[in-house]
């Protein structure tokens, strides 16, 4: 018997249960009027109950209180489910109509109670609306109040409600917290100066970009989210095919993220450099629901990293220029040294030993050859005097740190005609110039450097020595010329005569300590020119060499007379 | 083995003071020795490949070389004598103003058989010369060639 009883309970058909399983709206009103058939009344009643305590316990296990309006008599009657969940005693708390309300939160008093109205009035067959109401222990749940009328006058009016208050506190604290969560979010992406962007698995439309992408693409957001699939026409031509593999293959799966730098053109023409990430947002099952990522503008880096490697590269070059300057300056140091350390020594061996010989021969009585000795010791001592001083002129020009001003050429020219005048006259020399340009240089080099080469071609004379000094311009640079009728000099020589101590031509021949041509190389040098040779022997030589044109300056003068001296 | 005849020394030096000092040497020595002179290395080539003006003149038993000169220097000639299979028997004698290491160096490199400093005043010097023409003349051993030269 308590077998079939106990499974009668559990498997009893709905329309068997007690009136309150009419929360959820499956009973009918007519069920009380059903309890007085059947057999035993008190059988029945005691079933009943039963159930009810039963109920009455799973709904408090849940979390829900029942309680029920009786209109007519205008009671409120709570559950035992309610009084558990609420922390009331039966005793402690009253029965009146109005004790909804007062438990019911002020805030929520006047928007519930027009609910409770309406429903009553009968607006709504159900009432449904989150509030919250006091507890027991004097703090607020939040609860969702549904209600049912389930008896009514013949006129329609409501006589009984019943109802359930599920405590719904947890549900709503884990919603604010994620809508605290998802507006922190979204404030931070509508803010940042990156963007974020959220597009479908498979990349097609654009679901969400924050308003940094118009400032960075130039472009709006809303012709992104109708027109997603054009995103490449924005991408540099150079870069497209790149980028769009690189998508492809990140939205099919073949590649767990998406990370590439590429640049963009803006509907203004502008380029700009973005990264742009992206990564799968993956659901419970591991499927791809979502595309998301980052976008940034990195134009400055780029330009920033260009830039250093430009300056890099500069530095670079200056260091291998300054090197290379240094080392030519340094071999000229070194070819100094052992010039001094030994060539000049040679003259000087000279004078010693002469003396010598003289004394050891001579004695006190000078015949011929005591005069050819003291000729030597004379000779040798005047070349010493002239290769100290050259030497001494070519060092003066290492140190030098005179700074370079306007220098006009012509009236240079007329001092070196000056400085040469002897010899000039002694070789009955023809010199003349075209219009010689103002430059940028140290007027008592390019004196030395126009008389050395000037010097030279009255020295190296076949005969009456015609010599013809020009200037023109080409390719930002000064090209001067000195031309001469003299002896030539074979095109193997034409480096070595630059060198420092490099003769062509033997003693006795022609005077010379070997150092003009270095001092002149020396000088053009320091005016970041170039010096050389063109020549064949017997056929005369044309020194050339070059100096900076850094201002436009032409020759003033109209007047290109030559200038003569003879 | 003693020469027969006098050596025959070709000096190569672009300085005649240089020249002279040697000859008056030699000359002093009074030894069994016959002095060419070649002013510069191009001279000096001419004369050992005996071109004019020097057709008449004999292969030398030994070469006395300065360095530095113009047109060819000491280094080229060098160069040059030690390349010609008919030349290089002919020993040379590097005889500069230049106690460079890097000359010494260099001069040996290209074959040099000897390289001597020229001393500073005459007594070293005529000792130096005294001491080359004793070497060659009476100590060394020439090659055939250049005895039959």
């Amino acid at each position: 018997m308590d077998k079939h009883r106990s499974s009668h309970e559990t498997c009893a058909p709905p329309e068997e249960r007690p009136d309150l399983s009419d929360v959820d709206g499956a009973a009918r009103s007519t069920t009380i009027a059903r309890e007085k058939d059947g057999g035993s009344l008190r059988a029945r009643l005691e079933e009943s109950r039963t159930s009810i305590a039963n109920l009455e316990a799973s709904l408090s296990a849940a979390g829900a209180g029942d309680w029920q309006w009786n209109l007519e008599s205008n009671q409120l009657v709570l559950g035992d489910s309610w009084l558990s969940v609420f922390g009331y005693l039966r005793e402690a708390i009253g029965s009146g109509i109005d004790l909804l309300n007062e438990l019911t939160h002020p805030e929520d008093r006047s928007r519930v109670g027009a609910l409770r109205t309406q429903f009553l009035d009968g607006a709504n067959d159900l009432l449904a609306c989150e509030l919250r109401i006091r507890s027991g222990a004097g703090h607020y749940l939040w609860v969702l109040e549904s209600a049912r009328v389930v008896e009514r006058s013949e006129q329609g009016r409501p006589l009984r409600v019943v109802g359930l208050h599920q405590d719904i506190t947890r549900r709503r604290e884990t919603e604010k917290s994620l809508r605290d969560t998802g507006s922190t979010f979204r404030q931070l992406a509508d803010r940042v100066r990156e963007v974020f962007w959220i597009c479908t698995a498979d990349g097609k439309r654009t679901l969400y970009v924050s308003p940094a992408y118009e400032e960075i693409w130039g472009g709006s957001r809303q012709s992104l989210y109708e027109n997603s699939e054009d995103w490449p026409l924005m991408v540099h031509p150079e870069d497209r095919d790149r980028v769009v593999e690189a998508a492809k293959s990140f939205v099919h799966g073949a590649s767990p993220s998406f990370h590439e730098e590429y640049r963009i053109v803006r509907p203004d023409g502008t380029i700009r450099w973005v990264r742009v990430r992206g990564f799968p947002v993956i659901d419970e099952l591991g499927k791809t629901v979502r595309t998301a990522g980052i976008a940034e503008d990195i134009t400055e880096a780029r330009t920033q990293a260009q830039n250093l490697c430009r300056l890099n590269d500069e530095l670079e070059t200056r260091v291998r220029e300054r090197t290379t300057e240094l080392e030519r300056s340094n071999k000229a140091l070194e070819e100094f040294a052992y010039i001094a350390s030994h060539d000049l020594q040679e003259p000087l061996r000279m004078v010693t030993s002469y003396v010598q010989l003289l004394e050891q021969r001579c004695g006190t009585r000078l015949d011929q050859d005591g005069l050819d000795f003291m000729r030597f010791i004379v000779d040798g001592a005047q070349r010493m005097k002239a290769l100290i001083n050259d030497l001494l002129a070519y060092s003066r020009m290492e140190i030098s740190v005179d700074q370079f001003e306007e220098v006009d050429v012509q009236a240079a020219l007329k001092r070196v005609l000056g400085n040469l005048s002897v010899a000039i006259e002694e070789s009955n020399a023809e010199i003349t110039s075209d219009p010689l340009p103002v430059v940028s240089g140290i007027e008592l080099e390019l004196i030395q450097l126009l008389q050395n080469l000037i010097g030279n071609a009255i020295k190296y004379r076949r005969e009456k020595p015609r010599i013809h000094v020009s200037a023109t311009h080409a390719g930002g640079e000064w090209w001067f010329s000195v031309k001469d009728n003299g002896i030539g000099i074979d095109p193997q020589h034409f480096d070595r005569i630059f060198r420092i101590f490099q003769r062509l031509r033997k003693h006795g021949e022609v005077s010379g300590t070997g150092i003009g041509l270095a001092i002149c190389k020396k000088i053009v040098e320091r005016h970041g020119g170039r010096i050389w040779v063109d020549s064949k022997p017997d056929d005369g030589s044309v020194f050339l060499f070059t100096l900076p044109r850094d201002e436009i300056r032409e020759p003033s003068r109209a007047t290109a007379a030559a200038e003569g001296v003879s | 083995m003693k020469l027969k005849r006098k050596l025959e020394i070709l000096v190569v030096d672009d300085n005649p003071a240089d020249i002279r000092l040697t000859q008056e040497v030699f000359r002093d020595l009074q030894g069994s020795v016959h002095l060419h002179v070649a002013h510069d290395g191009e001279n000096a080539l001419e004369f050992l490949h005996r071109k004019h003006p020097f057709e008449q003149v004999p292969r030398p038993d030994l070469i006395l070389l300065d360095l530095n000169m113009p047109r060819k220097d000491g280094r080229e000639v060098l160069m040059d004598i030690k390349k010609d299979s008919d030349l290089r028997s002919i020993p040379v004698v590097v005889l500069t103003t230049s106690g460079a290491e890097k000359d010494v160096t260099e001069s040996y490199g290209l074959h040099a058989n000897c390289y001597i400093t020229k001393p500073m005043n005459l007594p070293q010097f005529i000792k130096v010369v005294e001491s080359i023409q004793n070497f060659w003349l009476n100590t060394a051993v020439l090659p055939r060639v250049a005895l039959e030269g």
